[in-house]
């Protein structure tokens, strides 16, 4: 018998159908990727698989769904109806319930009626494979942080299916390595794994199968077949950028920089250099402040949070209160939930606001390609064209430094060669320097450049490997 | 300080916050209501946590200007003390109220055996001020990038604070409920990881403080 049936399954959402008729079965202890491009209801479907679509307003969704053997409502939940598996969201923020990493772990398993031994002996077992500490309040925790402490409560509670919604977004290469290790595991015990994913590149060594869901078709891939499937798709992003190798003057300098969060110190006598027209990679791993710094540099930190010896951008000293604010108008960031800064009515008035004028607006349209979103509200765009559109406003300020955290995670193959092109043209048009957090392997390839080395006692080195 | 020296069962600590703000709103004398916030912000110390300060300020602050306000449209100092008072006083009562981690208030509502759908309710409003806390920092961050002279101080607070913040309360408490239900909440029955029954010494506590809350509200002064 197979672990999950999904038959005929349609679900609309407000007047829009996300998909139709669509029919697959996902074999006991194997481990499926279920991938296509940007919002063409992956994440639907495994809601609808986790008994949640019903829940959702203006969702409704009709065939059948079994999950070993149960059939699971599309309907609204029942109060008493126990889920048949472990589920992981996608957005990190909204669904740590608790804030203690250690009741945020044992939520499940107290749902679940485990025993008070049961939940410290697998407590103390995921603590340990996921590197959590368990009184950290989860305020102060990462993305990546915050992501495995959710993988790591989704998985103690035991289920023997797993839907799993971008589990690897957010993690470092340790954290990726961790996990697909631990899901392999898993699968050779028999647990079932159903993981949405972009990032093919990073699943198919583990992978049986992958189902690629596009125009409302759904294909399957296999062995051979489906390696060379993700390599092929993998390649999109096989283009040389030829990102400046001549850097003009210095930008920014940062030296023996101590920044805390809350009283947790975080940063340690870092120094870095930024010269203009160059673009720069903060990689480290997760945890390490890569957040910290950036939030740093554009002004956002508190005050009495930091020291440092010394902090100038174009020549200018900003270390003391009154200047430190001001630099926040003088450099451009994008933050890692692009919703937190999209504030207007259409896209072409957040990009005036930024600052465009009549002919750099119609140039940001073009570079970024949002001129057709141009007149739609900013909200009712995907999660990729959101992101375009932080990137283009964020541009439109005509800042000479272009801080970026994150800006690739949840992009698909295509929107993150598309973010790399803009961003580009932008660098060859403007001059600006680019400097952007990323745990993602492939988008640091894809900008090439020097890299930033946040190590974990959050101090830095440089290294010129681009990944 | 730092150190938690008394920490109420959350049941009757919500109990004791509903009590006092119900007593003193029928309160008009401003030193009365300042005894109630005094006992209140003991009940604070001793459940310390860090950045308390801000949990005194903020409510003084308000009231205040809430004193301010009434005094400037009545002129009677006494009355116009009070009503900012009981301000303070619902404020610092939440900020109490709210110094319980979701965690430990579960698993009081669950040792008082409240049903299910109530716990989820009280589970996600707690849970939900801290990550519109978060929530409203990013976003008064993100707009404190905007220059105010492209669109006037009225309408940057309006676009750039009230608007991403509305659109943000929404996705998110449907969101947070999605995850608890997701993860088998109220599915059957739940066990414990820590047990928190409540204690003879809470109970005790309880009456004590209410019965001081009395005392101060009612006593017959000379």
């Amino acid at each position: 018998m197979d672990a999950i049936e999904v038959k005929g399954l349609c679900v609309k959402r407000g007047n829009r159908q996300i998909i139709s008729d669509l029919s697959f079965c996902v074999e006991r202890g194997s481990f499926t990727v279920l991938s296509g491009p940007s919002g063409c209801g992956k994440s639907t479907i495994l809601m609808a698989i986790q008994g949640l679509i019903g829940e959702e307003e203006d969702s409704s969704a009709t065939g059948e769904i079994r999950v070993n053997g149960n059939l699971v409502t599309l309907q609204k939940r029942d109060d008493s109806m126990i889920s048949y598996s472990g589920f992981l969201m996608q957005n990190v923020d909204a669904q740590v319930v608790n804030l203690i990493s250690e009741d945020e772990l044992v939520f499940g398993m107290e749902n679940r009626g485990f025993s008070p031994e049961e939940m410290e002996k697998r407590s103390r077992e995921y603590e340990k494979l996921f590197d959590i500490q368990p009184q950290k309040e989860v305020l102060h925790l990462s993305g990546g942080q915050k992501q495995r402490l959710l993988i790591a409560s989704c998985l103690c509670t035991g289920h023997d299916v797993l839907l799993l919604d971008e589990p690897f977004a957010n993690l470092d290469r340790a954290g990726v390595e961790k996990l697909r290790s631990v899901l392999r595991g898993c699968c050779a015990q028999g647990t079932t794994v159903l993981c949405v994913e972009h990032r093919l590149e990073e699943v198919c060594q583990i992978a049986d199968r992958v189902l690629w869901l596009e125009d409302g078709d759904l294909s399957d891939y296999r062995e051979d077949e489906m390696r060379i499937f993700c390599q092929n798709r993998a390649e999109i992003l096989n283009v040389s950028l030829d990102w400046n190798c001549n850097p003009g003057s210095g930008l920014l300098s940062v030296r023996r920089l101590n920044a805390r969060r809350g009283k947790n110190p975080v940063l340690q006598d870092l120094d870095m250099e930024l010269q203009e027209n160059e673009t720069r990679l903060l990689l480290g791993p997760n945890g390490c402040g890569k957040t910290t710094l950036l939030r740093f540099l554009c002004g956002l930190s508190k005050f009495k949070e930091f020291s440092a010896e010394a902090l100038s951008y174009e020549g200018k000293d900003y270390r003391s209160r009154f200047l430190y604010g001001h630099l926040r108008k003088q450099v451009g960031f994008v933050f890692q939930n692009p919703v937190h800064q999209l504030f207007m009515k259409t896209v072409d008035e957040e990009l005036l606001l930024r600052g465009a004028d009549g002919k750099s607006l119609g140039q940001l349209l073009d570079i970024f390609g949002i001129a057709h979103l141009k007149d739609r509200h900013p909200y009712s765009l995907s999660m990729g064209e959101k992101r375009r559109v932080s990137v283009a406003a964020a541009a439109a300020s005509g800042a000479k430094l272009f801080l970026l955290d994150e800006p690739t995670i949840g992009q698909d193959y295509g929107n993150l060669l598309h973010i790399a092109q803009s961003l580009h043209e932008l660098q060859k048009r403007t001059g600006n320097t680019l400097l952007l957090s990323t745990h993602d392997t492939l988008a640091a390839k894809l900008f090439g450049g020097k890299d930033i080395r946040v190590e974990q006692t959050g101090t830095s080195a440089e290294s010129n490997s681009g990944a | 300080m730092g150190k938690r020296i008394y920490r109420m069962h959350p049941v009757l600590k919500m109990g004791l916050c509903v009590l006092t703000t119900a007593l003193t709103f029928p309160c008009w004398n401003p030193f009365r209501i300042l005894g109630v916030c005094g006992i209140l912000m003991a009940l604070q110390l001793a459940d310390y946590r860090p950045g308390i300060w801000r949990s005194f300020l903020i409510p003084f602050a308000v009231g205040g200007v809430m004193t301010g306000i009434s005094y400037g449209l009545s002129k009677d100092l006494s009355g116009s003390a009070c009503s900012g008072l009981h301000f303070s006083v619902l404020l610092l009562s939440s900020f109490y109220m709210f110094q319980t981690s979701p965690s430990e208030l579960l698993r009081g509502l669950q040792s008082c055996r409240l049903p299910d759908q109530l716990q989820l309710a009280f589970l996600v409003m707690y849970r939900f001020v801290d990550v519109l806390r978060e929530e409203l920092a990013s976003i008064c961050q993100a707009g404190s990038m905007i220059d105010r002279k492209r669109i006037g101080l009225i309408k940057k607070g309006y676009r750039c604070i009230l608007i991403p913040f509305s659109y943000r309360l929404l996705t998110l408490s449907d969101q947070l409920s999605l995850s608890v239900m997701s993860r088998d909440f109220g599915c059957q029955k739940r066990s414990n990881y820590r047990e928190n029954p409540i204690r003879f010494r809470d109970a005790q506590g309880f009456l004590l403080l209410g019965l001081a809350c009395v005392v101060i509200l009612w006593m017959p002064l000379k």
